[in-house]
């Protein structure tokens, strides 16, 4: 059983068909690259797999689960740009990636501390220790990315990630 | 090197920052001392040293019925108005700004008649307030407040949208609810922006406040002005005005300064 499952899709815009008959099956673990010519349908393939649009016919099942009608915590996503959130320090981005899918959208007292922990760990992971504290508009892009990719590896659920 | 390339130097920058004013304090005495020439009682345009020697008048000497300085009763009133009628101003753009923007239902059903409201002209519902409210604060404040909430709303509404649809979805793909996404997404980006709303909004509000102030009050920076204007007393004018000016700049600055002190990620504006 294959953990991304994309079936007989469809997308048109306004009439104007721009995919046509795709099928694709990912199994858990497995890495995907989409390559293409300009304008070919990769951005809008991404966008179907991450339930930001519905396909005009055909279905994408994560996991099993039913087709999404938005995007939700069985998918994590690394934009081109401003995928991080910049009113948040490097630490509690990585904390938010935990934190957000609480009630109130945040941990305190002694929870807190132990997210922030294991943030910290992550970062030494990700080569990111030594900017824990600054905001990510003085990281360079590189590394504003890093931080993205820890950030939507960093929450609960299993996922695929794009 | 062309003029667009020509900056000026750290000597020279003082120099030219003081020199509209200078040029206009100028103007200024000039045109006095010619009045004061043909006229000595002249009461249009009294000279600088008048006005300085009113200003310090204003300032230390009670008022020869009740003993206070109306200067700084004056001043204190007006400042409550201000605060209270941008106060409640703010909170009511801030809630209903992140509304439209976020919620698409919201959006379809405030965002017209928001403009609307936006479009009746204050000035024109003083009369009504006071019929309504009565003569008192209530109605001073309620001018400020539908002067400048919906500006407030709309600014706030279109930041609200300006957030990157991406930080959005990312958010969803961490299970943020649309409560958790208003909270820690959108609000805490919108703070900022909202400083920067009021202080544009508060030339307007000064306006409000003079006005409802002229019309009905008997306390007050507006009030005080409009008293004096029946006996052309221009050095207490001026001396108000100036007064005026002073303060709006000081709290231009303070929302400035607290605004970069308290989201230093957000970057410096105007």
């Amino acid at each position: 059983m294959s953990f991304v499952s994309v079936r007989n899709i469809f997308q048109s815009y306004n009439g104007q068909p721009i995919l046509e008959r795709v099928n694709l099956d990912v199994a858990e673990g497995e890495f995907v690259s989409i390559v293409g010519a300009s304008g070919c349908g990769k951005s809008t393939f991404l966008r179907l797999l991450l339930a930001e649009e519905q396909p005009t016919r055909g279905e994408i099942r994560v996991d099993g689960n039913a087709p999404a009608v938005e995007p939700g915590p069985e998918r994590g996503v690394v934009f081109q740009r401003y995928s991080v959130f910049p009113h948040m320090s490097v630490k509690q981005n990585i904390v938010a990636g935990e934190s957000l899918s609480r009630r109130w959208g945040r941990y305190w007292g002694a929870e807190k501390r132990a997210a922030e922990k294991r943030a910290e760990a992550t970062l030494e992971r990700v080569g990111l220790a030594h900017v824990a504290n600054a905001y990510p508009a003085a990281l360079s892009g590189g590394m504003q990315q890093r931080l993205a990719i820890a950030q939507a590896l960093t929450a609960p659920a299993p996922r695929a990630v794009a | 090197m062309r003029l667009l390339n020509q900056i000026p130097s750290r000597a020279v920058r003082p120099l030219l920052i003081i020199l509209p004013f200078l040029a206009v304090l100028a103007m200024y005495w000039i045109a006095s001392e010619i009045r004061l020439a043909a006229n000595p009682q002249d009461k249009i345009l009294p000279s600088p040293a008048t006005i300085i020697s009113t200003a310090e008048r204003l300032m230390t000497e009670g008022d020869r019925r009740t003993g206070r300085i109306l200067f700084w009763y004056d001043t204190a009133i007006s400042l409550q108005r201000l605060a209270i009628g941008v106060g409640l101003a703010s909170l009511t753009g801030l809630i209903f700004g992140l509304l439209i923007g976020l919620i698409p239902y919201a959006r379809t059903t405030l965002s017209g008649f928001v403009a609307f409201a936006s479009m009746v002209p204050p000035l024109a519902l003083l009369p009504i307030l006071f019929i309504v409210f009565g003569l008192g604060e209530v109605s001073k404040i309620m001018l400020i407040y539908i002067g400048i909430t919906p500006f407030l709303v709309r600014d706030l509404a279109s930041r609200t949208v300006e957030i990157p649809h991406e930080q959005i979805v990312k958010a969803q793909t961490l299970g943020a609810s649309t409560g958790v996404i208003a909270l820690r997404v959108a609000l805490p980006q919108l703070l900022p922006r909202l400083l920067q709303a009021i202080r544009l909004a508060l030339g307007p509000a000064w306006l409000f406040l003079i006005a409802a102030e002229a019309i009905a009050s008997d306390l007050g920076l507006g009030y005080r002005i409009f008293l004096v204007r029946r006996y052309l007393a221009m050095d207490v004018i001026l001396t108000y005005v100036l007064w005026i000016t002073l303060l709006a700049f000081l709290l231009d600055s303070i929302l400035r300064l607290l605004s970069r002190r308290a989201f230093p990620w957000a970057g410096d504006s105007l």
